[in-house]
C-alpha cells in the first residue's frame, strides 16, 4: 500500500496530469451543461445517459488515461533514478507492482468520479425518475437481449462496462510508455491511436469494404476503443456473437484476456528493459 | 566474502569498453582510477547487475550475481555518478522508499533513515523536498541511500562530487568504519580521497587493468622520479612538454615546474616525494617525449 | 539559427511523422481510387481536412515545441543561459526555426499529397493542383499560428507533455464540431474555430472572419507576453 502512495505522490509531480485534470473538469462541465436534459420522456433521459457514457464518458476517460499515465512507466528513465531503483532488492518487482497497482487504482478513480458526477447531475435534472423501473420498459431497446435489471443498475453495468475498457486502455499506454521511453511520444501514439480509431467508429468503416473491413471492424471491436465506448459489449452487434445478455460474458471475458496479455507482455518488457 | 570478475568484457558495437578485467575483492576499499572514458562506470554497472557484459562473469561467495538476482541485491549499496531522484519527496522521505525497496521492515527503515541522515548531516533538513537541497546536500542523501540496509557490497561511483572538503572528510570516515566487514569499490578523481582510504588501487586505462596495488607501493615505484625544477619563464613551455607536469607555480619571474621524469631534467632540479598527483599522471598523462 | 534548424532536420522523429501522414493518405488514396472512384479527387482535394491537418499537429506538438523545453528537460539550462546568445537570441532563434520547419512540412505534405494523387489517379483533372495548392496557403497560415501558440505554452510549462495536453485538446475536440450545430459565441463556437484549426484544415473562416483575425492575434499576443513574462521571472531573457 504505502509504495502505492509513493507512485501517487510521484504521479501528483506530473505537470501534465494536472494539466490533464484542469482541462478534463472543464470538459466534464461542458459535457453536463450540454446534455442536462429537459425532455419530458424519461425513457429518452436515460437513453441519452446511456449513450453520453459511451461518447462523452469514454473519450473523457481516454484523455485523462493518457494524461495522467503516460509517464508512469517512463519516470525511472527521465529522472535518473533506474539505477537507484533498479539496485535495490526487490526494487525492480515492487516498483512494477505498484506501478500496475496505481494504474488500476488510477483506472478506477477515474471512471468513478466521471461516472460518479455525471450520474448524479444528469439524474437529477429528471429526478432519478424511473430509475428502479426496468430497462426493457426502455422503447429504443425493446427489440434486444436487455438484462433483466432496472435504468440504474444498467447506467450501473455500463459505467463497470467502461472500466474494463479502460484497463485495456490504461495496459496499452502502459506498454508503450515502456518501449518509447518519452512521454510525450507515448501521449502522441495513445492519444492518437484513441482518435484514429473513433474515427474509425463514427465513419462506420470509412472507405474500406471486404475482408478489410471484417478485419478493421474486429480489431476495432477488440481494441480499448471498442470496450469503451461499448461496443464489444453491445449485444447484437459483436462479430460473430448472438446479441443477448446471457452471452454478454464472452466479451467480458475477452476484455479478461486482453487486460492479463497486456499484464503479461509489460512484465516482460519491464524486465527486458532492466537489462541492456 | 570474495567478489569476483572473471574475464569480464563489454562491447559497444566496434567500441571495446572494458578487456579482460580480472579482479579479486575482498573486504576492504578499493579505489577505482582512471581517466574519462576509461570503462569504469561500465565495470561498475556490470558490478552492480545493471548492465550485461558481453563476456565473463560476476561471482559473490563462489555464485553468479546475474542468477542470485535480488538476493544479490539485498547485499549491494550503490550510489550512481549522476542520479535522479523525485522531487515531491522530502529526504526522509525518498530514503524511507528506497529503504523499503530494499526489503527493510518498517521500523527498522525509519531507524536507519534517520540514524543515516544524522551521519551525513542532513538530519536538520529530513523534511526538506529533495527539489529545494542543493547539489552536495542531495549527494549526501545519495551516499546515504547506498549505506541502508548494511550492504555487504558497496559501489560508489564519484561519492564525493559536490562536497565541500568537511563533508569529504566526513564521507572518509564513515567509509573507513565500514571497511572491515565489506566491500567497498570507490571511484573518483579525487585522488587524495583513496590515498586516504583506500586499501589497494585497480588502475583502468581504456578497459583494461593495468594494477592492483596499494597506494604505498604506487608511490614508492615513483621514489626518485619527482623533481621540483625553477626556470625562468621563458623556458616553462619547453620542459613542460618535454616531460610530464604535475603542477606549475609562478614566483616573481620564475616558473617552478613539479615534473616527472626518470632521470635528473634539468641541472637546479630538486627531487621530491611523489604523491598521488603525481602517480595519476605517470599511469595516466601522456607519455614521456625522451 | 541555422543550427537550430539542422536540429530539427536531423531528428528522425519530423520525418517519421511526415512519412507517417502521407503513408496514411497513400492508403487511403488506393482505397478511395478503387472503391469510390467518383469521389476520390474530391477526398484528395480534402487531403488538410483529416490526415494533412493531423500531420502538421502531431509535427508540431511532437516534435517542434521540442526545442522550447528540451533544456529544462536535460538540465542544460545554466549551460545554456550563460552564453551571449543563449537567451533572447536563441529563443527568437528557435521560434523563427520552427515556423520555417513548419511551412517546410506544410510544403512537403502538400507535395506528397500532390504526387500520390497523381501516380493513383494517373493525372489531375484540370485546376485541381491550383485549387489544392490555394487551399494549402490557409494550412500554412494555421499551421504557423498553431505553432507559435503551442511553442509559448510550452515555454511558459517547461513541459512538453503538459503543452501537448493543453494544446491538443481544443485542436482535437474541433473535429468533432458539427458547424451546423453551433451558434455563434458559444463554448462550441469558440472550440471550433478559435485554436487554428479550421486554417490547419485548409479553409478560411467564413463565420465572422473579422472576429476572427482580432481574436488570433489577441491570443498569440497574449500567449507571447505571458511567455516573456515567465522568462523574465527565470532570468533568460
Amino acid at each position: 500500500m504505502r509504495f502505492l502512495l509513493c507512485e501517487a505522490k510521484k504521479h501528483l509531480s506530473f505537470r501534465e496530469a494536472l494539466v490533464g485534470y484542469l482541462i478534463g473538469l472543464g470538459f466534464l462541465i461542458l459535457m453536463l451543461k450540454n446534455t442536462v436534459y429537459e425532455t419530458a420522456d424519461v425513457s429518452e433521459q436515460w437513453f441519452g445517459m446511456y449513450q453520453d457514457i459511451r461518447t462523452y464518458g469514454a473519450t473523457l476517460t481516454a484523455f485523462l488515461l493518457v494524461t495522467g499515465l503516460s509517464r508512469l512507466m517512463c519516470c525511472e528513465r527521465e529522472r535518473k533514478t533506474d539505477a537507484l531503483l533498479f539496485t535495490a532488492a526487490d526494487g525492480r518487482k515492487i516498483t512494477f507492482f505498484s506501478k500496475i497497482g496505481f494504474a488500476a487504482l488510477y483506472c478506477f478513480l477515474t471512471v468513478a468520479v466521471v461516472g460518479a458526477v455525471s450520474l448524479l447531475v444528469q439524474g437529477a435534472s429528471f429526478g432519478f425518475a424511473d430509475a428502479s423501473s426496468p430497462v426493457k420498459l426502455c422503447p429504443y431497446y425493446r427489440e434486444e437481449g436487455l438484462p433483466p435489471m432496472s435504468c440504474l443498475g444498467y447506467a450501473v453495468v455500463q459505467y463497470l462496462f467502461l472500466f474494463l475498457g479502460a484497463l485495456c486502455m490504461a495496459g496499452f499506454v502502459l506498454i508503450l510508455a515502456v518501449l518509447m521511453g518519452r512521454t510525450a511520444v507515448t501521449m502522441c501514439v495513445c492519444g492518437g491511436a484513441y482518435l484514429v480509431l473513433l474515427v474509425y467508429y463514427y465513419m462506420n468503416g470509412g472507405p474500406l469494404r471486404g475482408a478489410a473491413l471484417t478485419v478493421a471492424d474486429t480489431v476495432f471491436r477488440f481494441s480499448f476503443v471498442g470496450f469503451m465506448t461499448q461496443e464489444t459489449f453491445a449485444w447484437g452487434s459483436v462479430v460473430g456473437m448472438p446479441g443477448v445478455w446471457s452471452d454478454v460474458w464472452k466479451p467480458v471475458l475477452a476484455a479478461l484476456c486482453v487486460i492479463a496479455a497486456e499484464g503479461v507482455l509489460l512484465w516482460a518488457l519491464w524486465r527486458r528493459k532492466e537489462r541492456k | 566474502m570474495k567478489l569476483e570478475i572473471e574475464k569480464v568484457c563489454k562491447r559497444y558495437g566496434d567500441v571495446l569498453a572494458l578487456a579482460d578485467v580480472d579482479l579479486s575483492l575482498g573486504s576492504g576499499i578499493y579505489g577505482l582510477l582512471g581517466p574519462n572514458g576509461a570503462g569504469k562506470t561500465t565495470l561498475m554497472r556490470i558490478m552492480t547487475d545493471l548492465l550485461k557484459p558481453s563476456e565473463g562473469r560476476v561471482l559473490l561467495d563462489g555464485q553468479e550475481i546475474a542468477a542470485m538476482g535480488a538476493e544479490f541485491r539485498r547485499r549491494l549499496g550503490y550510489l550512481p555518478q549522476d542520479f535522479g531522484y523525485y522531487p515531491g519527496f522530502t529526504a526522509e522521505q525518498f530514503l524511507l522508499y528506497l529503504a523499503g525497496l530494499k526489503r527493510l521492515p518498517r521500523a527498522e527503515a525509519k531507524r536507519q533513515t534517520a540514524e543515516l541522515l544524522e551521519t551525513v548531516g542532513l538530519y536538520d533538513k529530513r523534511g526538506q523536498k529533495m527539489k529545494g537541497l542543493s547539489g552536495g546536500q542531495r549527494q549526501r542523501v545519495g551516499i546515504a541511500q547506498a549505506l541502508l540496509g548494511d550492504p555487504d557490497v558497496l559501489v560508489l561511483d564519484e561519492p564525493t562530487a559536490g562536497l565541500d572538503p568537511e563533508e569529504r572528510i566526513r564521507f572518509r570516515g564513515i567509509i573507513s568504519g565500514l571497511s572491515r566487514q565489506k566491500i567497498v569499490l570507490l571511484s573518483t578523481h579525487i585522488v587524495s580521497d583513496l590515498e586516504a582510504a583506500a586499501n589497494e588501487i585497480i588502475l583502468l586505462k581504456k578497459g583494461r587493468v593495468l594494477g592492483v596495488r596499494r597506494p604505498h607501493d604506487l608511490l614508492a615505484g615513483l621514489e626518485g622520479m619527482v623533481w621540483t625544477v625553477p626556470v625562468p619563464a621563458e623556458e616553462e613551455k619547453e620542459l613542460a612538454s618535454r616531460y610530464l607536469c604535475s603542477n606549475v607555480m609562478h614566483d616573481g619571474g620564475m616558473s617552478i615546474l613539479r615534473l616527472i621524469a626518470k632521470e635528473k631534467p634539468y641541472p637546479d632540479a630538486a627531487a621530491e616525494r611523489p604523491n598521488m598527483e603525481d602517480m595519476y599522471l605517470f599511469y595516466f598523462g601522456k607519455q614521456e617525449r625522451t | 539559427m541555422r543550427a537550430e534548424i539542422v536540429q530539427i532536420l536531423r531528428a528522425p522523429l519530423y520525418w517519421l511523422v511526415l512519412l507517417a501522414g502521407l503513408g496514411a493518405r497513400a492508403s487511403m488514396a488506393v482505397l478511395d481510387f478503387r472503391h469510390r472512384p467518383e469521389q476520390a479527387w474530391l477526398l484528395a482535394g480534402e487531403f488538410w481536412s483529416r490526415a494533412g491537418s493531423v500531420t502538421m499537429c502531431l509535427l508540431i506538438l511532437v516534435v517542434l515545441i521540442r526545442r522550447f523545453s528540451v533544456d529544462y528537460e536535460t538540465g542544460a539550462v545554466p549551460v545554456v543561459a550563460s552564453t551571449p546568445l543563449g537567451r533572447r537570441s536563441l529563443y527568437f532563434f528557435r521560434l523563427a526555426a520552427g515556423c520555417a520547419m513548419t511551412v517546410l512540412g506544410v510544403a512537403l505534405l502538400a507535395a506528397g499529397n500532390i504526387g500520390i494523387t497523381v501516380i493513383l489517379g494517373r493525372g489531375t483533372p484540370i485546376g485541381w493542383v491550383r485549387d489544392f495548392t490555394l487551399r494549402t496557403v490557409p494550412t500554412a497560415v494555421g499551421a504557423v499560428g498553431y505553432f507559435l501558440v503551442s511553442a509559448f505554452v510550452c515555454d511558459i510549462l517547461a513541459n512538453q507533455p503538459a503543452a501537448m495536453a493543453v494544446c491538443g485538446i481544443p485542436f482535437a475536440v474541433s473535429y468533432f464540431i458539427n458547424t451546423g450545430m453551433i451558434e455563434p459565441f458559444d463554448v462550441f463556437w469558440f472550440l471550433r474555430y478559435g485554436f487554428f484549426t479550421e486554417l490547419a484544415r485548409g479553409r478560411w473562416i467564413a463565420s465572422r472572419p473579422g472576429f476572427w483575425i482580432v481574436w488570433y492575434v489577441l491570443l498569440i499576443a497574449g500567449v507571447f507576453v505571458l511567455s516573456i513574462c515567465r522568462r523574465k521571472e527565470r532570468k533568460l531573457l
